[in-house]
């Protein structure tokens, strides 16, 4: 599983684009996007990017993502561990 | 870095060498979080928040420039690089004042200049695999900008200059990041 590390895991409105999309890492959200000479102020839905979204941008190298490993799988882990035994 | 040579020609395959720049995009260096890297090259921002990007389209009078000139500060002393770039917007406005005002008071900036070969060159920061998120600002003085409002004479033009100035530890990186990415960070 692919999550967004604990030190950035607390900004609500963290964003990055993803074959072009723009997706939320934290979370889904609304943002208001300021006048511009070319629009008028407006409301975006920002979507939160999906496990396989998370899983490429991991492969392509962000930084603010790492791979966990599941509890289930974790508590696997754990009983077979020779020092478990 | 290590030390080393790889073969370079610049006869091989006609390079575009024209210079200038044709427009620029601007950000706070603290809205940006992270930097994907790529071969080398930025391929990706994580952005504290959406919109954080301004494009900055400036006359193309062949007056823009991003220039970065080597120093050694002794002889002996580590190799160090003043990037200077600046963009020009003929005219002389309130809504220059009040733009020159909010960018003047930005102690770190990031400037993505898109030359006008193409390529595009992010001033202001420096990738840093060991820093949070993966870069840092420019590590041997603060990118900054410094605007100048002149009126001039009347044979002149009046003009908002800004002037982008730093030190980087290593040349600008690059980025493959599209104006369409750009826009929707």
């Amino acid at each position: 599983m692919i999550k967004v590390k604990p030190e950035f895991a607390e900004m609500p409105e963290l964003v990055t684009v993803v074959d072009g999309k723009r997706v939320g890492l934290n979370k889904s959200f609304t943002a208001t996007v300021p006048e511009t000479g070319n629009k008028p102020k407006h409301t975006v839905e920002i979507v939160q990017a999906t496990q396989a979204q998370l899983l490429q941008l991991f492969k392509e190298g962000s930084p603010i993502l790492e791979e966990v490993v599941s509890d289930a799988k974790a508590e696997a882990k754990a009983e077979i561990h020779p020092l478990n035994k | 870095m290590p030390c080393g040579f790889t073969p370079l020609n610049s006869t091989v395959g006609c390079p575009d060498n024209e210079g200038g720049a044709q427009y620029a995009w601007a950000a706070k260096l603290q809205d940006i979080t992270a930097v994907t890297v790529t071969a080398g090259q930025i391929s990706n921002f994580t952005m504290a928040s959406i919109g954080l990007w301004k494009r900055l389209d400036f006359d193309k009078d062949s007056t823009s420039f991003f220039n970065q000139t080597g120093e050694r500060i002794n002889e002996t002393g580590p190799l160090r690089y003043n990037a200077e770039g600046l963009m020009k917007f003929g005219g002389h406005s309130q809504a220059y004042k009040a733009w020159a005002d909010d960018a003047g008071d930005c102690c770190k900036i990031v400037i993505i200049w898109v030359l006008t070969n193409g390529n595009r060159v992010i001033q202001g920061i420096e990738i840093d695999a060991a820093a949070t998120g993966g870069f840092t600002g420019t590590k041997s003085r603060d990118t900054k900008g410094t605007p100048s409002m002149l009126s001039g004479t009347s044979d002149e033009e009046a003009r908002l200059e800004m002037s982008i100035g730093g030190r980087n530890k290593q040349l600008a990186p690059f980025t493959t990041l599209t104006d369409t990415a750009l826009a929707a960070l």
